[in-house]
């Protein structure tokens, strides 16, 4: 891929991000705890259809170790999504548009996802299969503008009862539980021209400082073999940058997808020199250590040092190496 | 972002090409567009053989895979550096002859792709990816003008002259959401120049559905991205079972195929046959350009049998 494209495409990612239809994106894709705006990002980037109909089921729990688990079903897709919110502060409106500081480790499988019903195995690691009863609460947003279909979401309240048994490698996450509260949320998807005041986070957002120059840099590198990849995303614009690092895994019955999303403000964070031959990457928590980029006159490229990632039962994944393939952008 | 390939995964590679592509399919309108399931205004063979010269179909450029949202398809241009393809010494023999080269006029240029006969009822129809016959999705687009295929082709060469289509199909699901669990297109096409019916003229595979995911695969295509040049037929023969795509589990539907398997543009819709028989159980959909091993392809399960059933039946 070229560089510019990556760049572009990640850019029209961000900009999808303020389009109202993408904010409602609420959708099962990965990481399905992360605001909807970056659910959206990711799924644009996955290239995956948005959804036109039907609902989404999901419960939460919590676990040990400050681990949240969430069971989502929608389609004949059930995802278990382990996640470790990171600390963070007040949040610029770049911060707000991709989402909350995070890591998770989703498992993705199918199974039987009805408004009543939510049951699929996860092998050794669990077992879900539960059904919905409604408490009679529903929770509507207010409705849309200029939509097509309906225009408004309904969030039947309710709790989830069977059997709730997960329990992540090496068991470094487990839930036992035999009820959960939860909701169904229909539709998957509005179509609207504009959002329902109600819906979005009314958390109060730091602009972007108006003195801030827009040199945006872009840095990927990506691993794929087989069924498995790794990919690491850099984008600065302003003094914010985002780093963004996922792994997917096709496993036999399952797909176990992780997700890990920081910001920060230091100038430190990505060094690039002129011409582009260099950059050095050091991104916050969750990622570790350092990824130092190389370009040779010869147009070779190294990607090397200890940088790392963790994410929920995957501590420090290498993110540099021989086999990635990176790609640096700059001043766009 | 990686998610771009061979011949069907490069959309993102080319974001300015797809652009240019979406004015052209606007300002254009030159794509045939078939009523209903897709019934193609007719060529006839005299006419498809006088336009598909060697020459034009040299020139014809993979199909890529139309990505949801995006308004056109785009013709590929990217390359793959290595191959464990073996070529296919003499593609007219009665093992090989099932398998072409599928050729069809674009507003964009000429694209080509790869297909199978397959056995049916009225012994026309071919079996290649859904993105070579409709660019999936709501907004889809049927790509039915000048559509050929051209089985144990080789060199220009056509022994067994030409087959248009008539008709073309995807599976329901390719057309209505573009997931690539789904991409599995069919043709019936007409008699060649010589009037023999396609099945009669080269035999054709067993289909099998619904069969488990875990086999070991014969990987037929043309591709024609380097180090291809599109005009021979090529073969991954005994290649096993790799895994799902994680990226298939994320979409509804029955998930996808990988193996091992160099594969490059034009390969678009080559037969996957089950290794030691003549039985079609995938095509080959898409790859990564960041891992020019691994080679993915649907699962053939109710709706491709369902698409099998309505191709069959076209009179």
């Amino acid at each position: 891929m070229s560089a510019r494209a990556r760049l572009a495409a990640a850019l029209i990612g961000l900009s999808a991000l303020v389009l109202p239809s993408s904010a409602l994106a609420n959708v099962l894709d990965i990481p399905a705890a992360a605001p909807p705006q970056f659910r959206a990002l990711l799924r644009a980037k996955l290239h995956m259809p948005p959804p036109h109909s039907g609902f989404e089921s999901r419960f939460d729990l919590e676990a040990k170790h400050g681990y949240k688990v969430s069971v989502v079903g929608e389609g004949n897709i059930v995802a278990v999504e382990v996640t470790k919110p990171l600390p963070h502060g007040k949040e610029n409106l770049l911060e707000q548009l991709v989402g909350s500081k995070q890591a998770v480790t989703a498992y993705v499988t199918r199974g039987i996802v009805t408004e009543h019903r939510i049951a699929a195995s996860f092998g050794r690691l669990g077992k879900i299969d539960v059904r919905f009863r409604p408490s009679g609460r529903v929770v509507e947003s207010r409705p849309g503008r200029r939509c097509r279909g309906t225009d408004h979401l309904t969030r039947q309240l309710g709790v989830f009862v069977g059997g709730i048994r997960f329990s992540g490698e090496k068991h470094y996450v487990a839930v036992r539980s035999h009820r959960a509260k939860g909701r169904v949320r229909t539709p998957l998807h509005l179509h609207c021209a504009s959002i329902p005041r109600g819906v979005r986070s009314d958390r109060r957002a730091r602009p972007v400082p108006h003195h801030t120059a827009f040199n945006p840099t872009f840095f990927a590198a990506t691993r794929r073999h087989g069924v498995s990849s790794v990919e690491l995303l850099t984008l600065g614009i302003g003094r914010t940058t985002l780093f963004a690092a996922v792994t997917e895994e096709g496993l036999a019955t399952m797909a176990r997808i992780r997700f890990a999303l920081t910001t920060t403000h230091s100038s430190k964070a990505v060094v690039l020199n002129d011409p582009l031959t260099k950059a050095t990457i050091t991104p916050p928590a969750p990622f570790r250590g350092k990824g130092t980029y190389r370009a040779a006159p010869d147009g070779t490229t190294t990607w090397t040092g200890p940088l790392s990632v963790t994410f929920p039962g995957a501590p420090r994944m290498p993110l540099t190496g021989e086999d990635f393939e990176t790609t640096l952008e700059a001043g766009f | 972002m990686n998610a771009c390939g061979r011949g069907a995964h490069s959309a993102l590679q080319k974001g300015k090409l797809v652009a240019a592509m979406a004015i052209a399919l606007v300002l254009g309108g030159l794509l045939a567009q078939p009523a209903a399931a897709s019934e193609v205004a007719g060529t006839q063979a005299q006419e498809a053989l006088r336009f598909w010269t060697p020459a034009r179909m040299k020139a014809a450029k993979p199909l890529d895979v139309q990505r949801p949202g995006q308004g056109a398809i785009a013709l590929s241009e990217s390359a793959s550096a290595s191959s464990s393809f073996e070529t296919v010494p003499d593609p007219t023999v009665e093992t090989t002859r099932v398998n072409g080269a599928i050729f069809i006029e674009t507003p964009f240029g000429l694209g080509r792709c790869s297909g199978t006969s397959v056995n049916a009822p009225n012994y026309s129809v071919v079996f290649t990816a859904g993105h070579c016959v409709n660019t999936g999705g709501p907004r889809g687009r049927w790509l039915a003008f000048r559509w050929v295929f051209v089985p144990g082709y080789r060199y220009g060469q056509r022994p067994f002259g030409v087959f248009p289509a008539k008709w073309i199909d995807t599976t329901r699901k390719w057309r209505t959401t573009g997931s690539e669990n789904f991409d599995v297109g069919a043709a019936v096409v007409t008699r060649n120049q010589r009037g023999q019916l396609l099945a009669k003229a080269v035999g054709g595979t067993g289909i099998a559905f619904g069969l488990k995911a875990k086999q070991v695969f014969d990987i037929h295509g043309y591709p024609a991205e380097e180090p291809f040049d599109g005009e021979t037929q090529q073969l991954c023969s005994g290649t096993p079972f790799l895994g799902h795509d994680a990226r298939s589990f994320l979409s509804p539907g029955p998930l996808n195929l990988a193996v091992d398997c160099d594969v490059t543009g034009g390969a678009s819709g080559g037969g996957w046959t089950i290794a030691g028989t003549k039985t079609l159980n995938s095509v080959t959909n898409y790859g990564y350009g960041d891992d020019p091993d691994t080679d993915f392809g649907a699962y053939f399960g109710k709706e491709v049998a369902s698409l099998f059933h309505r191709a069959g039946r076209v009179k």
